[in-house]
């Protein structure tokens, strides 16, 4: 009896850090998919209501969507400071703080900083082909962490499964 | 610091925020423009006169710093007006804005450096409507039209709001077409000045347009336009004045020797438009004016 509790525990616990792994492949095409639509909603407010950066930062920190949240609600504490510092050095500020924990990597962090050069700068057309921009380099990376996660994500699993039963059987 | 100036003033960043907390309460209160320019130290203008607070002169940085935060970090959002060389802060604040601009084709386009601004601190004034002057504005059940001249800095903005207020809280339906964000400053779509439980505002868009809206939606008594200033004001003011809406309006002009001599205005006045037509005095005085010119009531 102790036999079969000890292979259920092995297997299944090597199966869930392969599972694990694979979902922090999935959390990153998420986060990715997150902030498309996020740069979608920015694009829509400049265009059509001509809303000021800082309206849209409040809007977006109130967001369901728990990446979306931290990531602006992170931005719209800095930009309510009162103090001298731009708002493109918040913005950045913002995604290189807290980037990495949403599950960004350090090429979507830069790609979403490169943004904070156009924004609230220029009008509304300019900045809506700066948005334009982000989101083509945006959704390449998208498409990249798809792949990655299934192909790696998969290897990932199989992999932790099968070491599990390795390991039972060289146990056994 | 007075809570007024404290509004205007929080476009600029906390340094020079301290120099203006250094004037006397009196002086708080009575502060009519926060000045800054390249080179020169901050100065606000007192009861007509500027004068200079004690610091360093300002830096390009610091203006483009303040005209940034002014401006929410967002020309976009500002680009129609900053175009005519103001921008409208919360609370109902205008900022002028001077240096170089970019043109394309006659228009303006932006500013690209800032040299100057000039933050003009709106205060509401209650009660600068006399009931005088509201017993000319009306003739048994009705509102009539009337127009305002005076020079800029008089109160023309001030009176209309005022006007606009009591006649509301009397319970006339009142449509204000307040382009530059200045009879009843919206933010949020809350009016930063109280302008009376019966009246709607558009916000931010071209009079004529505005007014168009107005009267076709909101079925509005009085209409009132701040500053008449193009023909398209003046066919919007005749429009609601055909459709049997009171219209209240101003203009810059003088006096009425001043006001009659401008091509747009001697038009407006061959279009029957207004009744009565006052003027507002340096004293801030309002004196009705007669058919020939002459200067009658003070109001």
């Amino acid at each position: 009896m102790l036999k079969i509790i000890g292979i259920v525990l092995v297997i299944g616990s090597f199966t869930g850090i392969g599972m694990s792994q694979r979902q922090q492949f999935r959390g990153h095409v998420v986060v990715l998919g997150d902030m498309l639509s996020t740069l979608d909603f920015l694009s829509s407010e400049l265009s059509y209501h001509l809303t000021s950066i800082p309206d849209i930062v409040a809007k977006l920190a109130q967001d369901s969507r728990p990446s979306v949240a931290k990531a602006f609600g992170t931005m719209h504490e800095l930009i309510q400071k009162d103090d001298n510092l731009s708002l493109a050095f918040k913005w950045m500020k913002a995604f290189r703080d807290c980037g990495q924990e949403i599950g960004l990597s350090a090429d979507d962090i830069a790609i979403l900083c490169d943004l904070s050069e156009f924004l609230g700068k220029y009008d509304a057309q300019a900045q809506q082909k700066s948005i334009d921009y982000a989101k083509v380099r945006l959704s390449r990376q998208l498409e990249l962490a798809s792949a990655e996660m299934k192909s790696k994500g998969n290897v990932y699993r199989t992999c932790c499964v099968a070491a599990g039963i390795l390991l039972v059987l060289v146990l056994i | 610091m007075e809570s007024r100036l404290e509004q205007a003033a929080a476009c600029l960043s906390p340094s020079l925020r301290y120099r203006l907390e250094q004037l006397g309460t009196g002086e708080q209160q009575c502060c009519e423009e926060i000045r800054l320019r390249i080179g020169q130290p901050l100065q606000v203008t007192v009861r007509g006169k500027e004068q200079a607070l004690p610091g360093s002169r300002l830096t390009s940085e610091e203006i483009a710093m303040a005209f940034s935060r002014a401006a929410e970090y967002s020309l976009h959002t500002y680009a129609a007006s900053l175009c005519q060389g103001f921008l409208t802060l919360r609370g109902g604040h205008r900022i002028g804005v001077c240096g170089q601009t970019a043109v394309q084709q006659g228009r303006v386009l932006s500013f690209r450096c800032i040299s100057s601004l000039n933050i003009r601190i709106a205060r509401q004034l209650k009660g600068t409507a006399t009931p005088e002057l509201l017993e000319q504005l009306q003739e048994t059940d009705s509102i009539i039209s009337a127009l305002f001249l005076s020079t800029p800095g008089r109160g023309k903005t001030t009176l209309l709001r005022d006007i606009a207020r009591q006649m509301s809280d009397r319970g006339v339906r009142t449509a204000l077409a307040d382009e530059r964000s200045e009879l009843a400053a919206l933010h949020d779509g809350v009016p930063q000045f109280d302008i009376g439980q019966h009246s709607d505002v558009i916000d931010g868009c071209p009079k004529a347009e505005a007014a168009m809206m107005l009267v076709k939606t909101m079925s509005p008594q009085l209409l009132v336009l701040d500053e008449i200033t193009s023909e398209a004001d003046a066919r919007a003011a005749e429009y609601a004045s055909h459709c049997g809406v009171a219209v209240l309006a101003s203009a810059h002009a003088w006096n009425w020797d001043d006001f009659r001599q401008r091509p747009l205005y001697r038009q407006l006045l061959e279009r029957n438009i207004f009744s009565r037509i006052f003027c507002i005095q340096a004293n801030r005085h309002v004196v009705r004016i007669e058919p020939q010119g002459k200067e009658n009531t003070e109001c």
